[in-house]
């Protein structure tokens, strides 16, 4: 996603002001504004993984609050806890704002396009280390992954791990260490051949790279930013007319 | 300017000088480390991020950009980093290091990684003609076609150090006949990854007895990587049989060692504080399991460590260890894991000649010893073997390959 470095600030800066004011109308209409931004951004398939990553926690944390909030034993009543979960600054209102807040930065600086982080994240003026440690930070989460089911790999192709649900427990250990090893071992052969002696990150930081922007891109999420923020502001009541929401 | 044939054994001082014409005081320029995956940036994930990562620094001639380009445009930009075989990271770090205007460039075994077609083109349409322009020296094991090519040959002398003083001896010892390991069918063996579009596998019908070298060549993405994780049992064919001695055998279930795999980049599978406990560790974990290995084999990790030429790093931690001796002691690993086969990816990667004659006499030992042995391979190495048998991976099915 190629958006503009102002933009992406001011996503964050949305994504801040839903996280601390909006109301539950609000946010219902906020999620349904940053959903159509992923849509409009061709981030669906991100959407559906956020979405499938963030459900069970959201059911299991509703069915609890209304196991709570549901008093007595006599005469329950799942339509009044139900209404009590969703009434104003509730802890589940709160989670819901925190994970609309989260997709919203996603947008912001979860989908630069690869190998751009670096000069999207100076472009955002945020100093070189910090820029460093998210760039190579961002690049090593996504290959964790793949580093552990390497390291399972190896393990079996050894014959260090068996076939077994037991064996597969035992050996957590030497997944872990065996990754952690093999990361260490890659990082510094970088730090010495490709950071240090190549001078790659001089370069890198002496270089005005500049991170690739759309237009499209910037006005989905400038718009985007000014829908979220009146859907704020009004409902929080800044703005005559907030009854309406 | 020049183009330089770094030319000696391992543990010459070649890799060190590489490094000092790269990086002498004063000049900013790109050495290439064997173990290709050190030369990625670590700030991208796929193909596409690495190179925007890598823009061009100084206009090349359009027929040297255009050879480059062609290189890498084969590779799609959102291919992962880590799915890129050999040859196809030494295409794109070369290019890379080529287009960065760097004034010198150094390529340490990074060549000898490509297969010969490949190997030529980068030599003779980039390198040589950008050699007027750029300093570049190269340091190869696999370089007798491109000899006369180098403008210069700098020559080291030999090493210290010798991998192969006692490895001859240890392979004179091996008795034909001493194993058994039995011959493997498989029967109609399909395999496609969840959301794949087509098989990796598709009804494959294939034989492989033991005695022979299985070199295996096969493009990117032919399955070679998933027929070694298919025979030691990480992954589970979707359809078909493997069938061991005439009877059906489930790797991913079975307790019984068949298959030892020897990646293609050994620090993805060393573990252990010293070489010594690493080879401790495989031989002690080979105690504990059955095994489908037959007759007298029952060397000690001592033994076969000093066979490999080991003896030296035995206290050395696998983070320290040079590439060579990383390569060599998964190697050593193998021969104490107690399989009766064995899977080796790219085994004489930056062995040198020597070396690769050790190799090439223990792979045929070993073969006549009773052992099976697969090995991936992009050289030519292996080719004169006796017990060589060509094989390729093409629509779904492996098969003998017929070069040229």
């Amino acid at each position: 996603m190629r958006m503009h470095a102002a933009v992406r600030w001011l996503l964050i800066i949305g994504a801040l002001l839903v996280g601390f004011f909006a109301s539950p109308t609000a946010l219902a209409v906020c999620a349904f504004i940053v959903a159509l931004a992923y849509m409009l951004l061709g981030l669906g398939g991100r959407l559906s993984s956020f979405l499938m990553l963030v459900s069970p926690i959201v059911l299991a944390s509703a069915a609890l609050w209304i196991f709570v909030l549901t008093d007595g034993f006599d005469a329950p009543s799942i339509g009044r806890a139900a209404t009590r979960l969703l009434d104003g600054d509730t802890n589940f209102i709160a989670l819901l704002r925190a994970l609309t807040a989260t997709s919203l930065i996603l947008i912001a600086i979860g989908a630069i396009r690869d190998g751009e982080t670096y000069a999207v994240m100076r472009a955002m003026a945020l100093p070189k280390p910090a820029a460093f440690v998210f760039a190579s930070g961002a690049a090593l989460v996504e290959s964790v992954r793949e580093a552990v089911e390497r390291s399972i790999v190896a393990l079996r192709a050894q014959g260090l791990m068996k076939p077994t649900f037991a064996s597969r427990s035992a050996n957590l250990g030497r997944v872990v260490g065996l990754t952690w090893l093999a990361g260490l071992n890659l990082i510094a052969g970088r730090a010495e051949t490709k950071w240090s002696g190549n001078r790659f990150i001089d370069r890198l930081q002496s270089e005005s790279m500049k991170p690739a922007t759309a237009v499209w891109d910037s006005l989905v999420g400038l718009l985007t930013f000014a829908a979220i923020t009146s859907a704020v502001a009004l409902g929080a009541g800044v703005i005559d007319g907030a009854h309406t929401f | 300017m020049a183009l330089t044939l770094f030319d000696g054994q391992n543990f010459s001082g070649r890799s060190e000088a590489l490094k000092a014409f790269a990086w002498r005081e004063g000049v900013k320029g790109q050495y290439l480390h064997p173990a290709l995956e050190v030369n990625l940036s670590g700030f991208a994930t796929t193909v596409g991020g690495e190179l925007r990562l890598h823009p061009e620094q100084a206009a090349l001639p359009a027929e040297v950009r255009h050879i480059l380009d062609d290189g890498v445009s084969a590779l799609p930009e959102t291919q992962k980093l880590r799915s890129l075989s050999g040859g196809e990271t030494v295409r794109l770090i070369a290019t890379c290091a080529l287009r960065s205007g760097a004034p010198r460039v150094a390529m340490d075994c990074a060549l000898e990684q490509l297969d010969a077609e490949t190997r030529g083109r980068l030599f003779n349409g980039v390198m040589k003609p950008l050699s007027a322009s750029v300093d570049i020296a190269v340091a190869d094991n696999a370089s007798a076609d491109l000899r006369g090519g180098f403008t210069e040959v700098r020559a080291f002398g030999s090493s210290q150090l010798d991998l192969n003083a006692h490895i001859g001896e240890f392979t004179e010892n091996l008795r034909s006949g001493m194993v058994t390991a039995p011959a493997i069918d498989l029967k109609g063996l399909s395999f496609r990854y969840p959301g794949a579009r087509r098989p990796i596998f598709d009804r494959c019908d294939f034989r492989l007895e033991p005695g022979r070298v299985y070199l295996l060549k096969a493009p990117n993405g032919a399955g070679k990587s998933t027929l070694a994780r298919l025979l030691t049992g990480v992954l589970k064919p979707t359809r078909g049989r493997i069938i061991v001695d005439g009877a059906a055998h489930a790797p991913s279930s079975s307790n019984a060692r068949l298959f030892f795999y020897a990646f293609q980049n050994p620090a993805s599978q060393v573990i252990g504080t010293s070489a010594a406990g690493y080879l401790q560790l495989i031989s002690r974990a080979s105690c504990n399991r059955s095994t489908m290995l037959r007759g007298e084999w029952s060397f000690t990790p001592q033994t076969i460590q000093r066979a490999f030429g080991l003896d030296p790093f035995a206290t050395t931690e696998p983070f320290d260890l040079p590439f060579v001796a990383l390569k060599r002691l998964t190697m050593a690993a193998a021969l104490l894991g107690g399989a009766p086969w064995l899977y080796f990816d790219e085994p004489a990667l930056t062995a040198d000649e020597n070396s690769r004659q050790a190799l090439r006499d223990l792979f045929s030992r070993l073969c006549r010893a009773g052992f099976g042995l697969v090995v991936v391979s992009h050289g030519e190495e292996f080719d004169g073997l006796t017990e060589a048998f060509p094989l390729t991976i093409a629509e779904g099915k492996l098969q003998r390959r017929v070069d040229g």
